[in-house]
């Protein structure tokens, strides 16, 4: 008799104990969702283009300088880069043979031309209002021409420098830079490797991809 | 200590840290033309090749240089005895040479010995 009492009251509680199994998963599933968030597909990649002038000087190219990127966020303040640089200066011959018969170049701040492919990361930093600046770092791969002196080489950056973004418009963006560079370059006409440095500042838009 | 100072600087941005004041348009070693930006002097007269500039007065030339009657007028180095012409390397001399602009004067450049 006692066993028929405890199975009655056995089925009889089965049905809130599934209930209050229901009402704690769901629960928990609530609170996952609130400490993992859905990455938004919107705000995690943009490109964008910045013209300015690139200062070079001896067997560095400087001139207009031209450079198109790719972004994708990583983290709330981190992004990965991937760009295409152009300088465009002039093409005079500045290359001599010194009386040792030494190559020497002396190049103005605004000769030669370079293309360049880097990749690198941008971190944000807290801004006011639509405002942020941010830093960034890469590392490049970068051909080197002086088109007068049929001198060309290769060099492998580094570059440095920081900027500021303005949110203009719905994902429009319009940013300001500058960079330093600096690497070896292994430059042909027997110069060998030499130092490849350069300053450029420029200004530019980026767009946020749907 | 400076000037060695000043000589790193400019390597590391590859530039140019010659001792001597030659360029393409006085003073460099050329075979042809391309290497200057004007003239290129070749011959005996002129070893290794010399870059250089026409010029119908001295105050076509350079500081450093004078303008000489000989090739049609150009700018040679002025000196005042060979020591003064070694920068340019063997093979070369301080002489006198008519001067462009009056050629009753004589100046004294480096020219082949």
């Amino acid at each position: 008799m006692l066993r028929l009492v405890a199975l009655i009251a056995g089925l009889a509680l089965v049905p809130q104990l599934a209930q209050a199994q229901d009402a704690l998963g769901g629960a928990v599933a609530s609170q996952e969702s609130i400490v993992t968030p859905e990455p938004d597909p919107v705000d995690s990649q943009e490109i964008g283009v910045l013209v300015g002038a690139a200062i070079g000087g001896g067997v560095s190219p400087g001139g207009l300088a031209v450079d198109g990127r790719y972004l994708y966020r990583m983290s709330d303040h981190d992004w990965f880069e991937v760009g295409a640089n152009f300088v465009l200066g002039s093409g005079d011959a500045k290359c001599f043979r010194d009386r040792q018969s030494d190559l020497n170049c002396p190049h103005s701040l605004l000769d030669g031309f370079s293309a360049e492919a880097t990749v690198g990361l941008r971190r944000y930093f807290a801004g006011q209002q639509q405002f942020r600046p941010y830093a960034r770092a890469g590392l490049g791969l970068r051909l080197l021409s002086f088109s007068g002196d049929e001198l060309r080489g290769v060099a492998l950056p580094l570059s440095a420098g920081g900027g500021i973004r303005v949110d203009v418009a719905n994902r429009v963006l319009v940013v300001a830079e500058a960079n330093l560079r600096g690497g070896p370059a292994i430059l042909g006409r027997g110069l060998g490797v030499r130092a490849n440095l350069g300053l450029s500042i420029g200004a530019g838009v980026e767009f946020t991809l749907e | 200590m400076l000037r060695f100072g000043l000589c790193a600087v400019l390597l590391a941005f590859g530039l140019s840290c010659s001792s001597s004041d030659v360029s393409r348009s006085l003073g460099a070693q050329c075979e042809s033309r391309d290497d200057c930006d004007e003239r290129c002097l070749r011959g005996d007269d002129y070893p290794d090749g010399m870059c250089t500039t026409s010029c119908e007065s001295d105050r076509d030339c350079p500081l450093a240089a004078r303008c000489i009657d000989e090739e049609g007028g150009v700018c040679m180095y002025s000196c005042g005895d060979a020591a003064d012409c070694e920068f340019l390397g063997s093979g070369w001399d301080c002489k006198d040479k008519d001067a462009r602009e009056d050629g009753a004067l004589e100046v004294e450049v480096c020219f082949g010995s």
